[in-house]
This record gives structure tokens, sequence and C-alpha cells, in this order.
């Protein structure tokens, strides 16, 4: 069992990231699922400091439904990287990742302040756009985009600007592809499971998918249901 | 060995046997006929839909006919067996209605195979494949008059280009991304994790390095395939296939996602069929054809000493060095040298010397499509002549076949573009000869020759190489 950790561990050089992920998907379903008492300690959080609850809200949904796609890139970078350097690389490249959607949420959350309330229809106008979107050739060039990854200096920290560059660049590929669903995100909140489910499946499919164009229709028929459903009766 | 299987011929046996051999003149025919069919854009059977099922213009894909060629992953070798098949069903099914074709001809009709690789006289095209008509006059349909001109002067190319150490020596079929497995890297192994994925060596030379030696058409894999000289090319990839496994080289499982993924094809009779690596591992028993010449040649000193110890440990390779900045390659020579520290990771906890050593030359891009192939060298001395191709410290090749589509985002067939040696037995053998420094070493790149007379390859822009990164097993 130790040697089969141990043979993991070498294979996996993004396992750490990966965790990290499986924690965020814990936190965030841990409030629909862990009854009254948990449900009352989450509505709690928020009322006492609505900010700060927010932001640690939108990180820890971006961390749960964006970090698994872009594992593969990470471990891409890590294994070519120095043995001494690869959860380095891992963290730098998947923190600026995380970055981008970070500045993404404030941005998105500014501009909520700034608008006061949200009409009930906003919801399902943003996802029925972010159903178009997946069908416009835009959106797979993003995709396809997020699949360049650079070659990096060994070492040094020239090798960490250049890490994080890549994260950087990698999460400004996914922030062009995904915006409209992330923006829906916004608008439904991290307590929304289902829908953060539904697009964290549809992100992570077409990252992962060798041909991810093939998804175009399956994909943009899955939100406009998210869409419909989403209508307030 | 034949089980009554038809015998795919060498072509230049064919051709030393008789010139204008009639299985030659009947695949000219019959190329004629298919290329009549290219009136119907719809004919599945035509010569331009063959060719396209390989690739269409500006790596556009029309599934699941056409645009589908598998490279870059260990589908290239049994998607090309696919494809050879049901293209030379529908030839043979074409030169069986062409009466000029005598009957014996029609009965033993299988596709040729170019082995280039089987002596220095080997190395240029036969006079069937350069000549501009044939014998009634009319224009011969295989000859393309836009290939390199040496080779359509029937000048040699470098017999580097078709060399066989690099792409007969792996052990394994795949092995870990960033090795050399011989029949590459997996598409869907962990997590998708492809972006760079490592072709065999045998898909680099020679097969890339022959189709940009013939250039042209074939240089391009959107129009290789309207260049006769593309299937007796493939023909031989395919047996090199053979021969790996005659010399002890086992598939993955059949019922592996390598063995079950479904590609699409046409038969002689325009209907649509399905094609699978398990389906055709078995060329006599499945497929009704055989080889002529399946014999493992002498791969010399260096492929030796791989088969006397082939261990491959478990554990994956690790980077002890790499360049700092992206290296540019021109129409000369080019050394760079980089620093290499020592292993850290499993590499080193097991003590001593690394039991594989990699050279990676990784994130290769370039301008528009150059016509070059590079020659690799590790520690070559100044004064000695990359033309004439010092083996002591030779590596492989870098063939720049397919690099039009790196980088691209408007298209799902863009991929990079790596090349990964196993450079062990090189390592050992300088070490011996005290041509090994463990702490720094210099990578030589000299573009191929052509011809007679090197011609300078054409390049419209230099050709960068990201990084150049050495690894220990």
């Amino acid at each position: 069992m130790a040697a089969a950790l141990q043979r993991a561990r070498r294979r996996l050089a993004e396992a750490g990231a990966a965790a990290v992920a499986a924690l965020a998907w814990l936190r965030l379903l841990a409030p629909a699922a862990g009854g009254e008492g948990v449900r009352a300690l989450h509505d709690e959080a928020h009322a006492a400091a609505a900010l700060a609850a927010g932001a640690a809200g939108w990180v820890l949904m971006a961390v749960a439904m964006m970090l698994p796609g872009a594992l593969p890139a990470a471990r891409g970078l890590a294994v070519t990287a120095l043995w001494t350097r690869r959860g380095r690389t891992v963290a730098l490249f998947l923190g600026a990742y995380v970055g981008v959607w970070a500045a993404f949420g404030a941005a998105a959350y500014a501009a909520l302040a700034v608008a006061g309330g949200v009409p009930a229809l906003l919801l399902p106008a943003v996802l029925a756009l972010a159903a178009l979107w997946q069908l416009t050739d835009a959106k797979w060039r993003a995709v396809r985009s997020c699949h360049l990854l650079p070659t990096l200096p060994p070492r040094g920290r020239k090798a960490d600007r250049a890490c994080a560059a890549a994260g950087m660049r990698y999460g400004r590929s996914c922030l062009t592809a995904c915006w409209p669903l992330m923006a829906a995100m916004v608008l439904a909140g991290h307590a929304s499971v289902g829908l953060t489910a539904l697009i964290a499946a549809v992100v992570t499919a077409e990252k992962l998918a060798a041909r991810p164009s093939r998804l175009a229709a399956p994909t943009a028929a899955v939100v406009a249901g998210a869409a419909l459903i989403s209508i307030p009766i | 060995m034949s089980n009554g299987a038809r015998v795919r011929r060498d072509i230049w046996k064919l051709e030393d046997e008789q010139a204008w051999h009639p299985i030659t003149r009947a695949y000219a025919l019959g190329v004629r006929e298919l290329t009549r069919r290219n009136d119907d854009p719809d004919d599945p059977t035509s010569w331009a839909w063959q060719a396209q099922i390989h690739g269409l213009p500006d790596f556009a894909q029309d599934p699941p006919y056409r645009g589908q060629c598998q490279h870059f992953c260990f589908f290239f070798l049994p998607w090309h067996r696919c494809y050879l098949h049901w293209f030379e069903r529908i030839l043979r099914a074409a030169i069986q209605g062409i009466d000029e074709i005598d009957a014996e001809t029609k009965a033993a009709w299988s596709l040729p195979y170019w082995n280039y690789s089987g002596g220095a006289d080997r190395l240029r095209l036969p006079d069937p494949f350069i000549e501009e008509t044939l014998d009634d006059g009319t224009a011969n349909p295989l000859f393309v008059d836009v290939r390199r001109p040496s080779i359509n002067r029937g000048e040699p190319m470098d017999a580097l280009a078709a060399g066989l150490a690099e792409a007969l020596a792996p052990r394994r079929y795949v092995d870990d991304p960033l090795a050399v497995g011989f029949g590459g890297a997996p598409v869907s192994n962990h997590w998708g994790d492809n972006a760079n994925r490592t072709p065999g060596p045998v898909e680099g030379t020679p097969h890339g390095a022959v189709h940009v030696a013939v250039a042209g058409l074939m240089g391009d894999p959107a129009f290789a395939g309207l260049d006769p000289v593309f299937w007796m090319h493939h023909a031989n990839i395919d047996r090199l296939w053979e021969v790996w496994r005659n010399d002890g080289g086992e598939n993955p499982d059949p019922g592996s996602e390598w063995g079950t993924t479904e590609f699409h094809f046409h038969d002689e009779n325009r209907n649509p069929v399905t094609c699978t690596a398990a389906a055709v591992v078995d060329m006599p028993g499945e497929l009704g054809y055989t080889y002529e010449d399946t014999d493992v040649p002498d791969t010399g000193r260096r492929g030796r000493r791989r088969r006397v110890k082939p261990d491959i440990p478990d554990n994956p390779p690790e980077l002890v060095g790499a360049t700092e900045e992206p290296v540019e390659l021109g129409s000369g020579r080019s050394d760079v040298e980089m620093d290499v520290g020592r292993a850290t990771g499993p590499a080193a906890r097991r003590g001593g010397d690394p039991e594989r050593v990699y050279l990676a030359v990784e994130g290769i891009e370039a301008v528009g499509r150059p016509d070059v192939t590079y020659a690799v060298y590790l520690n070559l001395p100044d004064d000695e002549d990359p033309d004439d191709a010092p083996e002591a410290f030779y590596v492989g090749n870098v063939d720049l076949f397919g690099i039009e589509a790196v980088g691209r985002v408007d298209t799902d067939a863009a991929h990079g573009l790596r090349r990964t040696f196993d450079i062990t037995e090189l390592v050992a053998e300088l070490r011996e000869e005290g041509g090994w420094d463990a702490k720094a070493i210099t990578v030589t790149f000299s573009p191929l020759k052509h011809g007679y007379d090197r011609e300078e390859p054409d390049l419209p822009g230099p050709v960068k190489v990201g990084r150049i990164g050495l690894y220990y097993r």
C-alpha cells in the first residue's frame, strides 16, 4: 500500500491540487448535505461578514469548478520541470489561474453592487447567452488555446515568472471560453449546488475532450435547459 | 508466412526484376481510374476523397470520414493500417476493371512498398515515379511535378531520413508520455494529458523525414495522399510495424481503448465501414496480405546494446537540465550549450547512473511550412562536419512534418510538436570515449542534405525550439 502510494505520488505531480479541488467540493456541498446545523452556520457566516464570506465563497467555487479541468495542464508543466520544482510549478500555475478567476469575481461583484438589485430574469437571460456562446467559434478557439502550453525555463525566478505567466495566460483563455457561464454563477451564488455541479461538469468536459468543439451542441443544449429551469414561475 | 495471403512487394525489387513491372504499371493505371472519379466530389472511392481522408486543406475536419488522420499518438500505426487496407481494396477493385491489365497481375496485385532503408541505391524514387509519361505517351499518373527537384531528378535523399535505428529501438509500444514508446503516446492517458504528446520514433524517422524529403504534396498532411508515393511510403511504415513485432515488440491490449476505438472509411462498393486496431493487428488472418520482407535489419551497435539491456525503470523521467531561452534554427549548423544538474528524484534514490537518458526537443514552432529535417548530434566536436553524418555523435532527426498545425486554435486537429530521443546507449559510448561531461552538453542541429549537391533548405522563417531538455530515468 505504501509503495503504491509512493508510486502514485511520483506519477501524479498534481495530486495535491486535485485534493484541494476535492476539499473545495466538500466544503461547497456541506451546507446542502449537512442539514439544518451546517446550513445555519453557513448563513451566520454570510450575515456576519457578507463581503468576506462572498469573496471566500466565490474563490471556493472557482477552485472547485475550474481546478479539475486545469489539472492536466498543471501536470504537463510539472512533469517537465526539475523534480524539486514540480510542486512549486503546480502551485504557481494554478495560483495564477485561480487569481484570474478571483479578479473576474471581484469585477462582477463590484458591478452587481453598483447596479443594486438583480432582476429575477437576469439569471436565465445570462444562461441563455451562455448557451449561445457555446455555439460560437470564439468560444472553441479559446478552449483550444488552453491546450497551448509554453515550455518553461528550468530554474530560478525566471522559471517562477514564466510559470505564473503561463497560469495567467491559461486563465485568460479559460475566462474567454467560460465567462458567460461563470457570470451566471455570480448571479446564482455558490449555494446553488445543482447549477454549480452542472456548469463544472460542462467546463471540465470541454477542457478534457480530445476534440472539444464536438461538445458545442450538447453543452449548449444543457445550458439552455438550465436557463429554462431557472426562469422564475 | 504467406498463408495464402497476397504479398505486398518491395517496389525496388519489382523494378529490379523488370522496368515498369506489371504491378507498378497496374498501380499507375489504377491511380488514373481513381482520378477519373474526382468529377464526383461525393464519390468516396475517388483519388481526391481518398487523400482527403488523411487531411483537408487548412486542417479542416469533416467527421467521421475526412480530415481524420491520426498523428502524434498511439493510433498513428493502426489508423494508417486501416486507411491503407481500405484504399488498397478500392484500388484493387478498380484494377480488376481495367482491360489492359492481365489476369495474373489482377489476381496478385497488392500495394507495393518503398523500402528506402534497403541500401544507398534505394534512397531515390524508382524511375516509374519520376518519368513524366507512360510508354504510350500519355501522362504518367505516378509522376508529381511539385516534389523536391532533386527527388524528381532521381537523386537520393539523405540516408539519415531513412534510418531505422531509433525507429525500431523502443521495447514498449506505449511508454511514459515523456519517454519513447514505439507506437506513440496514448491520447487519453492521464486525464487527457496530451497537450504535448510525443510521437513514436518511427513516426518521426523515417515517416516524417521521408515526407519532408519528398516534399511538394507529400510535405503537407492535407495533400500528401495525392502523391502516389504516399501510399508506398505508408505501406513501408506499416511493414516496419511488423518488423518491430518480429523483433519481439508487443502491441497494446486489443481490448483496450487503443484496440477498440473505431475509425470510419468506405469500401470498394462505397459502403461505410468501421475499422479498429484490434481488427487489423493480424494482417494475414484479418486483412489477407503480408509483406515480402519483414526481417529485422541490423540497426548497428547501439541497437544491439539496447537489446542486451532493455530494462526500463517504472518511475517517470525527470528533468536534469534545459535551455534557458528558446533556440532558433536556420539553414546551417546550430550548436546549443546547456548546463546539466543531478537527478534529485527517483533516479537519484536508486543511486548510480541513470538507467535511461532522454533528450527532448520541445515546443517546436515555425513560420509557414519549412521543408527541412534537422539531424541532431550530442557533443559534436567543432571540427566534425555534420554532412559526414558522424554516427558516434548522432542522436536522431527532428522532422517538421505537420508543423503547420502547431499552435493553431481554429481547428481541433491542432497539436504541439516535440521529439524525444532515448540517448542512453549514445551517452554510454560517449562516456567510454571520454566525450561525456555530466555537467554540460552541447546539442547540434544540422539540416539534412538532399540530392547530390547540398540544397539550401527552403525556410520561410526561423524554426524555433522552445526548449531542449535532458531527462534521467
